[in-house]
Formats: structure tokens, C-alpha cells, sequence
């Protein structure tokens, strides 16, 4: 009865779709009917997997006897049918809060055609759904089954949040993007305009980086190497519109207070949310993992491919069309703020396009049957990183640009100190923490430290207003993050050791030794726990355990690494296969300042958010 | 006096560490060399190859079958005294350009290293165009 329900309320919010993007009259309350019969059907699937009825597919697929309880509502969203019901999910939750609050300011007019075209983009997905990917389908077993299982890596408390927060961010993209065709089709883009979407790029964006760090930080967790980004095409994929929101977001400021640039800030909402499904599209598709998955199951690369190409098409017809009522070319020298912001777009899409380019070269590349080659880390490493250098030199010296014009000599004497200062700084904090010179370190170290110094600065001399705040946090944050990557990525150690009970490795001033070997039973799994003392290089001595665990319904092994932490560094054990002789693979890790990624990463959507502060409390002065 | 014999106490434990440590680190790496400079190189080979039979990891990370033996003739290659170029020539002539994160430089990859620098470069020229003097 459940999943009928489930099913048939997807059916009529599907129509509801519809109606919201054909009559514009009716369209603000087919948004609330839409929520109500996308919710129930969540709801419907959750119930199902709580009650584990197998004769659902889906549930069948993901779920499992034996499945602890918080797990099975993260199994909802933890499969391909489930994850899109979500994504239509929060569409329509997006669309109904942009209903709820965001007419103030706007023309009636405009409002409604923002409302028709979030009812085109969601009917379109519902229907992907209902035609290609149905959570509800039925299969009535014959004999006793338990269910597949959901992945162990997927049982984690990050399943709870990950996803859903990845997509409020992918998906809120879509406001952004229904802004800027409707901004096209009245040829008007205006001050009231740049301001009323402001919280709807913030907003996605600050979700998105926040689902991108929970991420990192549940793959350095789960997958028990130390690792907190591979370069993987999944991940890529959620970076890609984070990267063109932020060039958006500077962007807005420089039409705001030029009124001009607005052909930049009507493209890169559309190119924002194009990305974003096509993220979808790389991940769904199947085209990742090969072109050859691909045609094999051919009908849900299609209709995306399809889905994706009309709106593609379609917006960026428009875009052609309309972009000339919106033409103008304001004066600005080279040495401006002007420059810099335009620059930092220039260099933020450079990085996108390498992203795209290193994840869908080898695609490419197999497809015309040219050879089959993989693109990672090395790769990222030798091309990305080069162009993010200048990025950063840009950060800390933009803030000190004039609108308009700035002289040479005036930016020579404020620069000379921060540089010389951080230039230092650089080369004497880390041979004093007795670390060898490595010249990427300084380079990251020192330009990191150039960003805060100058930023600081920059602080110290002007009033402080929200605004103001919000980018000096910002700034700061991504400078931590930077400061992190370097340190964690030039001084790391690690070993991969065999060892016997009681046995002991030395791994940068820490011993670690093997103290004790269990039995330990879980809900289902049954793992194997290692348990570590481990004695600091001033002598204090904890435990650490890390665990092998093996879980009952695929015989599947999974590590579950044990991680020690403070502010400066992390001592990672991840407890890998058994050997002969009772010894056991174990590998070690001494991570300095990885925590500092997520850290800094986590002060830059806050320092995001911020600014949204400034915007709510104007709004209610207004 | 107290303090005196725990402090004896602690210096002696420590003493006593070191010299049970020293023989027991050498031996304990699961791929044991003989300098730091052939287990950085090992660690270096090993993170840029790719494990041929998993979604998307590494030599070092991976604990497939496969990984593991290609970790050991890594391991046996570099004892040899094979130079890093001589084990990279050996795997692709084996298992192709596939394994290799950093694909080479040739006619089919110029686009993949060169056009991000090229939209660079064509995005500072157009904005230096746009700067009026």
C-alpha cells in the first residue's frame, strides 16, 4: 500500500509540475501541491525501507534484514532512484521558500516567470523519474529474502548529511539560474535585480562548499588511506559549479557597484546550474566508470543527455539572443579593482575548464577510440595548481585596488611590507618547527600567509561593515584551507608496516605499538579490533584502535581507521590485511595540519553566510 | 628523593626504548629498502599508478589482488636497482598508457596539458584588451 501511495503522489506532483509552468496564475499554489506529494512520497520511501518491504526493488536493492535503524533512512537517498527523488525533492523545497519569501522587491510579472521556469525544470526531472528510474517498482519475491544491503562504505553517519546537503547546494542553483532566463526574457537586469538574487547564489553556494567538506572529511574517515580528495570525477563534479558560483558571487558586487558587466552576471547563473545538472549527468550516467556502461543500460543516459541539451541549448540561445540589450562598456584601467574581479573569474572558469577537460579528456579519448589514458592527482597537481597560485596573489593584494584606477606607486607602498613579511615569515616558522625547506611548501606557506597579512591589514585600516566582515572571514578561511593543503600535502609521513602483537614502529617522533588484537561483534558486521598505544615525542602515552570489519551480507571487508587529533596534527592507523605468521599490514600515518583544510574550508562558508546576514537586515530596514 | 628515582625511573625507560627500538624499526616495513631515497621513490611510483581493476585508486591506496602484485615487483624493481623511467617503460608496455595518472605528452593529449593554459592566456588577453589605457 505504502510504495502505491509513494507512487501515486509522485504521479500528481508531476502534473502539479506542470501546471506551475504552463498558467501563470495558478503557479503559486501548484509550488505548495508540488512539496506536498514530493514530500509524502519521501515519506513513503523512507517508510518502506524502515519497514524493509523487499517486494519494492529499490529496497530490496539497498536495504538489508539487519540494516541499522539511521542507516535506513539515509538508504532512501543512498541509490540512483532514491538520490533523484531527493533532488526533486529540494527543488521543490527551494522553489516554495523563493514562493514563500522572495516576491518583495520583485515585479509580479518576473516573479511568476522565475516560478514557470523552476516548473519546467522540475516537471522534466519528475518525469526522468516516472519514466526511467522509479523507486516505487515492485517485485513480488517468491521465497524469503532479507535484501541486498546498502554498500558499507554508504554506513556512515555522513550518508545522513552528505548528499542531502551536496544537492540543496546543486540544486539551489536552479533559482539562480530561472533569475537569469527570466532577467533575458524582460531584457532587464537592474540594481533591484542583482540584489533580490544575491541569497539565492550565497545561499546554494554555502550549502555546496558545506556538503563538499563534509565529504572530504567522511572520505578521509571511511576510505582508510588518509586521503581527503582524489581528484575523483564524483567530487570534480560537485566543484564545478562551487567554483563558477564563487566568480559569480564577486561578480555581483563589481555590477552593483559599477551597473555594468551584467553579460557576466546573467552567464554565470546560467552556467552555475548547467553545471550542476551536468554533474548530475556525469554521475548518473554511468559514463564515468566507462563509456561502455553507458550504452548498456542506455535509457537513463539518454533522457538526461537529452534533458541536459535542451536546457543547455535553450538558455544559452537566450543568452545570444538577449545579451545585446545589455551591453555596455564602463571605463577601468588594468591596475583596478575591476580588473581584479574580472581576473578572478577569468581564473576561477580557467579552473573549471581543467577540471572538465582532465575528467572528460580520457571519455573523450576512449569514445573516438584514441587510446585509453587516466587522468589524477599528478595531473591536477602539475596544471591546477599553478593556476591557483596567482589566484591567491590576487586575494590578498585585490582588497587594496582602487574602482576605476589605481597608481603603481600608491599599490608599491602598500604592498612592500605584507610581502617582505609573509616572504619571511614563511622561510623562519617552519625551520624553527624543524621542518626542511621544500620549495612548494613555501610557495603554498608564504602565499597563504601573504592573504592573512594583508587581508589583516587591509582590516585594520577601514571601518568594518558586515559586508566587510564577511570577505575578511572568507579570505581568511580559504588562506587556512591553502595553509593545510600545503603543510599536509609536503610534510605527511607514512609507512606501510608488518607487525606482530607488541610490536612497535616509530613513525615521526610517535611510537606506535600494537597493544591488542579482538573479536568485536557489530550490528552486522563482525570486525577485528587493533588497539595502538601510542607514545608522543613528550612522552604521554593514549590509545588508538582501528578496526577490519567485515560485513555479513556481502562477506565484504571494510577498514575502519582509528584517527588521533589536535590542532596540530593527526596520527591516522588504518589496519590492513592479515599476513603470516600472525602478523598483520598496517599503515600509519602523521597528517600535520590536516585539520586545517576543513577548518579554513568551513570559515569561508560561514564568512559567506555572513553577508547574507547583512542582506537580511537591510531588507527589513528597506 | 622521590623525585630523584622517578626521574632515574623515566631516563632509564627511556634508555631501555631506544635500545629495544633501534634493531626492531629496521625490519618492521612491509616493503623494507635500504635508503630513505628508494622508499620516497616507491611511494612516489606507486601513488601515480593507477590500480588497473578498481574504480578510481591508486597503486599505494588500493588493496586489490593486482595492486598488491604490482606493489611487489615495484618493490623488487627498485632493489634491482631499475631506475624510476625503466619500471614506468616495463608497466605501460605491459598494461598501456592506462595505468600511468599522468598521462604522457603527445599528438592525442596536447589538448589535455595545453588548453588550460591556452584559456588562460586567451581570457588575460581579453581583459587586458578591455582595460583602457
Amino acid at each position: 500500500m505504502t510504495p502505491d501511495i509513494g507512487l501515486f503522489s509522485l504521479l500528481l506532483a508531476f502534473f502539479f509540475a506542470l501546471i506551475q509552468g504552463v498558467a501563470p496564475s495558478l503557479s503559486p499554489r501548484a509550488v505548495v501541491g508540488q512539496f506536498f506529494c514530493l514530500s509524502l512520497s519521501m515519506f513513503c520511501l523512507i517508510i518502506c525501507f524502515l519497514t524493509n518491504d523487499v517486494t519494492v526493488v529499490y529496497v530490496q536493492e539497498h536495504s538489508h534484514a539487519l540494516l541499522p535503524f539511521i542507516y535506513r533512512i539515509g538508504a532512501a537517498w543512498g541509490g540512483h532512484e532514491g538520490s533523484l527523488l531527493l533532488w526533486c525533492l529540494i527543488l521543490s523545497g527551494w522553489t516554495l521558500l523563493f514562493r514563500m519569501v522572495g516576491k518583495r522587491h520583485l515585479t509580479d510579472s518576473f516573479f511568476t516567470k522565475v516560478l514557470m521556469i523552476l516548473g519546467w525544470i522540475s516537471a522534466g526531472f519528475i518525469l526522468f523519474l516516472l519514466a526511467t528510474s522509479n523507486p516505487f517498482a515492485r517485485f513480488f519475491p517468491t521465497e524469503l529474502i532479507t535484501g541486498d544491503d546498502l554498500t558499507p562504505l554508504l554506513q556512515d553517519p555522513g550518508l545522513l548529511f552528505h548528499p542531502p546537503m551536496l544537492y540543496f547546494g546543486y540544486v539551489g542553483f536552479a533559482v539562480g539560474f530561472s533569475f537569469a532566463i527570466a532577467a533575458l526574457l524582460e531584457k532587464k537586469c537592474d540594481a533591484t535585480w542583482i540584489h533580490a538574487i544575491k541569497p539565492w547564489i550565497i545561499l546554494p553556494w554555502a550549502l555546496l562548499g558545506c556538503g563538499i567538506v563534509i565529504g572530504s572529511w567522511w572520505a578521509y574517515r571511511e576510505l582508510g588511506w588518509g586521503g581527503w580528495w582524489a581528484w575523483d570525477p564524483v567530487e570534480n563534479a560537485s566543484l564545478l559549479p562551487w567554483l563558477t558560483a564563487t566568480a559569480l558571487i564577486h561578480c555581483l558586487i563589481l555590477a552593483e557597484k559599477r551597473d555594468a558587466f551584467k553579460g557576466w552576471i546573467l552567464f554565470l547563473p546560467i552556467l552555475t546550474f548547467t553545471l550542476s545538472l551536468l554533474g548530475t549527468f556525469l554521475v548518473r550516467s554511468g559514463v564515468l566508470v566507462s563509456v561502455h556502461t553507458f550504452a548498456n543500460d542506455p535509457k537513463r543516459g539518454i533522457y538526461l543527455l537529452i534533458y541536459l541539451s535542451v536546457i543547455i541549448s535553450g538558455a544559452f540561445t537566450l543568452y545570444a539572443a538577449r545579451i545585446k540589450y545589455f551591453y555596455q562598456a564602463p571605463f577601468f584601467q588594468f591596475m583596478s579593482r575591476e580588473t581584479s574581479l574580472l581576473l578572478n573569474s577569468i581564473i576561477l572558469l580557467t579552473a573549471v575548464a581543467t577540471i572538465l577537460i582532465g575528467t572528460l579528456y580520457p571519455i573523450l579519448l576512449d569514445a573516438l577510440h584514441l587510446g585509453n589514458i587516466s587522468v589524477g592527482e599528478p595531473y591536477f597537481n602539475l596544471v591546477f595548481i599553478p593556476i591557483m597560485l596567482p589566484w591567491l596573489f590576487l586575494m590578498g593584494l585585490a582588497p587594496y585596488l582602487h574602482w576605476k584606477k589605481t597608481t603603481t606607486s600608491y599599490l608599491f607602498k602598500k604592498m612592500v611590507s605584507p610581502i617582505f613579511l609573509s616572504l619571511t615569515l614563511a622561510w623562519i616558522i617552519p625551520t624553527l618547527s624543524g621542518c626542511h625547506f621544500h620549495p612548494l611548501a613555501y610557495t603554498g606557506i608564504a602565499l597563504s600567509f601573504w592573504v592573512i597579512i594583508a587581508t589583516l591589514r587591509y582590516a585594520k585600516k577601514i571601518t568594518l561593515t558586515l559586508p566587510r566582515y564577511s570577505m575578511i572571514i572568507a579570505h581568511i578561511g580559504i588562506a587556512i584551507m591553502v595553509l593545510g593543503i600545503t603543510i599536509t600535502k609536503s610534510y605527511s609521513e607514512e609507512k606501510q608496516v608488518r607487525i606482530i602483537l607488541h610490536d612497535t614502529v616509530d613513525l615521526a617522533g610517535y611510537q606506535f605499538t600494537l597493544n591488542q588484537l579482538q573479536n568485536v561483534a557489530g550490528d552486522n558486521y563482525h570486525s577485528i579490533e587493533a588497539t595502538f598505544l601510542i607514545r608522543e615525542p613528550n612522552q604521554t602515552v593514549f590509545v588508538l584502535s582501528a578496526e577490519q570489519r567485515v560485513f555479513v551480507s556481502h562477506e565484504q571487508t571494510m577498514s575502519k581507521p582509528g584517527v588521533a587529533y589536535n590542532v596540530w596534527r593527526d596520527l591516522y592507523v588504518a589496519l590492513g590485511a592479515p599476513l603470516s605468521d600472525n602478523a598483520w599490514s598496517v599503515r600509519l600515518y602523521y597528517k600535520p595540519a590536516v585539520r586545517w583544510i576543513w577548518f579554513g574550508g568551513g570559515l569561508a562558508l560561514i564568512g559567506g553566510l555572513l553577508s547574507l546576514l547583512s542582506f537580511s537586515r537591510k531588507r527589513s530596514g528597506a | 628523593m622521590k623525585i630523584f628515582w622517578d626521574d632515574a625511573f623515566r631516563v632509564c625507560s627511556i634508555a631501555l626504548l631506544l635500545v629495544l627500538a633501534i634493531p626492531a624499526f629496521a625490519s618492521k616495513d612491509l616493503y623494507p629498502f635500504s635508503t630513505p631515497d628508494q622508499q620516497n621513490r616507491f611511494y612516489t611510483l606507486t601513488s601515480e599508478l593507477r590500480c588497473l581493476v578498481c574504480q578510481n585508486e591508486n597503486l599505494a591506496e588500493s588493496n586489490a589482488a593486482l595492486a598488491n602484485d604490482l606493489r611487489e615487483q615495484i618493490h623488487t624493481q627498485i632493489l634491482n636497482g631499475k631506475t624510476d623511467n625503466e619500471i614506468i617503460h616495463y608497466l605501460v608496455s605491459r598494461y598501456g598508457h592506462f595505468i600511468l595518472y599522468r598521462p604522457p605528452l603527445d599528438a592525442s593529449t596536447i589538448g589535455l596539458w595545453a588548453g588550460p593554459f591556452l584559456i588562460l592566456l586567451i581570457g588575460i588577453f581579453y581583459l587586458v584588451k578591455r582595460a583602457q589605457k
